[in-house]
């Protein structure tokens, strides 16, 4: 049994400057922050080093971020997942489906407030899941 | 005498005793009517066409005084018996002229009677009145007029300007069409050049059109536009041609020019319905690219905020917000220029401007369907006479409609390239979507077809794009595979000196 490393936090977002941002909101939170801007080099980076969270971006230039979601939930489903769009709503039948499921712990859109993310991350902080 | 004679020949002295009767079969054979009348007008010859046509006989004609065998009305209009006197007394032959005349129970004819003195040694003894029947000329001349009467009011009430001019380019005839649309009457344009009435920069165009078509040309038809009397610019599609004389030279240049104004503003209207509706199909892919810089520059602005006293990372979130709200007014920029109606000037234009254009706009449209723009323009590519708003809306369709194809993502590539004969730009929108059914290809240009469920398209998209490419002169052709995708080909002719767009009228 290992847990996570418990301040690491991964964000996929094809829009380089709010990446920059939300990297910098959560360093100054403490977390180690990696960024992805495509769906595969998600992929890619949570097989390898899974983090303790993620927030993806709804739509990513190669691939929907609802299948990157799902992909992420098959290969290390103890990462906490945040959807973060300007694309969906919280009532779209997609995103209350991928919460049903358990693939994403919130969602949040865009324009994101930093302080929800600050506090989503430090709840997964708080309360990290235990790898398989 | 000197002269040598024929042994054939003879005088006229001789015909009498070797031909006697030479005058008797002469004159009963001739198909006119003859008489001779004598110093007090009575008539002492009648020749047998004369008794027929007059429904005489000789002996109600011979020996009588003229106005006994021509009515009286007849003798007063034309005066015979005074004409008749004068040549007897002038021996001057008279070309008499028309005389209409009208024997019981039969139809009227009109003759063309001369009057002519016969002599002897002592002077003028008769006058020979010949009467040629010339009714059928007469006839086929009234025909003829009433022919060109018919087909000059045709010419008069045509809706389209009618103008002809003579081999040198010189007008000839304005119709009323012409005198509407130009605000020039007849008498002012009469002599001048076609030319002379055109817009000052497209005066050369129609000379070198006039004198392609006094050369034998008869070419497609060149939008020129003229300048009205007082000063507007009426678009008028012009078709030329030659007018052909039987020795196969040309005798006339014929120019039909058709307004183009209602057209004109009815397509304005066209394509800024058309420019609103892909909009609206758009509407998602802009509101994503305007928030996507606004979402960065939100979060820059609160990262600020939460770190006021961090000159560092101050600096760079200024930077941040800034840059955003710059891509921000770019995205409404370009809405705004693509949302504008335009006047619809044509310039020599680049074709890969307009495609960077356009990408530029919807390459957020294609990212929202997971579907990859390339661009593979070709380098060096000759100017176009092109209007550059409205073939970013010809692009824009097929651009969107390209994405229509691939709802679940692919890659929609568009190549420039010169074709192959040199004398065409070409654009291939390609893409990797579903393909268009065989029996579907005739009809994607028409308007309202449309696969797409009602209130997803209304298919008017590539109609539109059809039409401005029509406006542009040139085409756009189609190839399909189902399950293989489509490409849809763009041809604009490249831009010369003495370019014409044709195909409007």
């Amino acid at each position: 049994m290992n847990t996570l490393h418990p301040l690491t936090a991964l964000i996929v977002d094809d829009e380089p400057d709010l990446a920059w941002a939300l990297q910098q909101n959560l360093r100054l939170d403490g977390w180690q922050v990696a960024i992805a801007h495509t769906g595969n080099a998600a992929i890619a980076h949570v097989s390898a080093t899974p983090p303790c969270i993620a927030f993806v971006d709804a739509k990513l230039p190669d691939m929907d971020g609802l299948d990157v979601i799902r992909r992420i939930g098959e290969l290390r489903p103890e990462v906490r997942v945040v959807l973060i769009s300007g694309y969906y709503y919280a009532e779209d039948a997609e995103v209350r489906e991928a919460q049903g499921k358990g693939l994403i712990v919130h969602f949040i859109a865009k324009p994101l407030d930093l302080r929800e993310v600050s506090a989503l991350a430090r709840q997964a902080a708080d309360n990290p899941r235990v790898a398989r | 005498m000197g002269q040598p004679t024929n042994p054939m020949a003879i005088t006229s002295n001789e015909i009498e005793s070797q031909y006697p009767n030479l005058a008797t079969v002469l004159l009963d054979g001739i198909p006119s009517s003859v008489l001779i009348l004598d110093r007090g007008l009575r008539v002492t010859l009648a020749n047998r066409n004369f008794l027929e046509k007059a429904r005489r006989t000789t002996d109600n004609t011979l020996g009588r005084r003229l106005e006994e065998v021509f009515p009286a009305a007849i003798l007063s209009s034309t005066q015979l018996d005074r004409r008749a006197r004068a040549v007897f007394q002038d021996g001057q032959p008279l070309e008499g002229g028309k005389m209409t005349y009208r024997a019981p129970g039969v139809l009227q004819r009109v003759y063309f009677y001369s009057l002519t003195p016969l002599r002897d040694n002592s002077g003028v003894v008769g006058v020979l009145l010949m009467m040629h029947d010339i009714t059928e000329q007469e006839r086929l001349t009234q025909d003829v007029r009433r022919i060109e009467r018919h087909l000059a009011s045709v010419v008069e009430s045509a809706n389209d300007l009618v103008v002809s001019m003579g081999a040198e380019g010189r007008i000839m005839t304005w119709n009323q069409a012409a005198e509407r649309v130009s605000g020039f009457a007849r008498g002012e344009v009469i002599g001048r050049d076609l030319a002379e009435l055109c817009v000052e920069g497209e005066r050369d165009q129609m000379r070198t059109l006039l004198s392609a078509v006094s050369r034998g040309e008869s070419g497609v038809i060149h939008e020129l536009s003229l300048r009205t009397r007082p000063g507007k610019l009426i678009p008028v599609a012009w078709a030329c041609s030659p007018m052909w004389d039987e020795q196969g030279r040309i005798a006339a240049l014929v120019a039909v020019g058709r307004d183009l104004t209602e057209r004109r503003l009815l397509e304005a209207q066209l394509f800024q319905s058309a420019k609103m509706a892909s909009l609206g199909v758009m509407a998602g892919g802009i509101a994503h690219q305007l928030r996507n810089p606004l979402g960065a520059a939100s979060a820059a602005a609160q990262l600020l905020l939460r770190e006021p006293d961090n000159r560092e990372l101050g600096r760079e979130c200024a930077q941040k917000i800034y840059e955003g709200i710059k891509r921000a007014s770019a995205v409404i920029e370009s809405l705004l220029r693509f949302a504008r109606p335009d006047g619809g000037a044509f310039n020599a234009i680049q074709v890969n401007d307009v495609i960077g254009d356009t990408v530029a706009m919807l390459r957020h449209q294609a990212n929202l369907s997971q579907v990859q723009v390339e661009t593979e323009l070709g380098a060096n590519l000759p100017t176009i006479s092109g209007n550059p708003s409205a073939l970013q809306q010809a692009f824009t369709n097929l651009f969107l409609n390209a994405c229509q194809a691939m709802p679940t993502g692919g890659r929609l590539t568009i190549r420039s390239r010169l074709t192959e004969t040199a004398d065409c730009v070409a654009v291939d929108f390609v893409d990797t979507g579903c393909g268009i059914p065989k029996e579907n290809l005739p009809q994607v240009f028409d308007p309202f077809f449309t696969t797409r469920p009602v209130g997803k398209g209304v298919g008017l998209g590539l109609t539109i794009a059809y039409s401005i490419l029509q406006q542009h002169g040139g085409s756009i052709q189609v190839h399909s595979a189902v399950g293989q995708g489509s490409t849809f080909t763009v041809l604009v002719p490249i831009h010369t000196a003495d370019h014409a767009t044709g195909g409007k009228g």
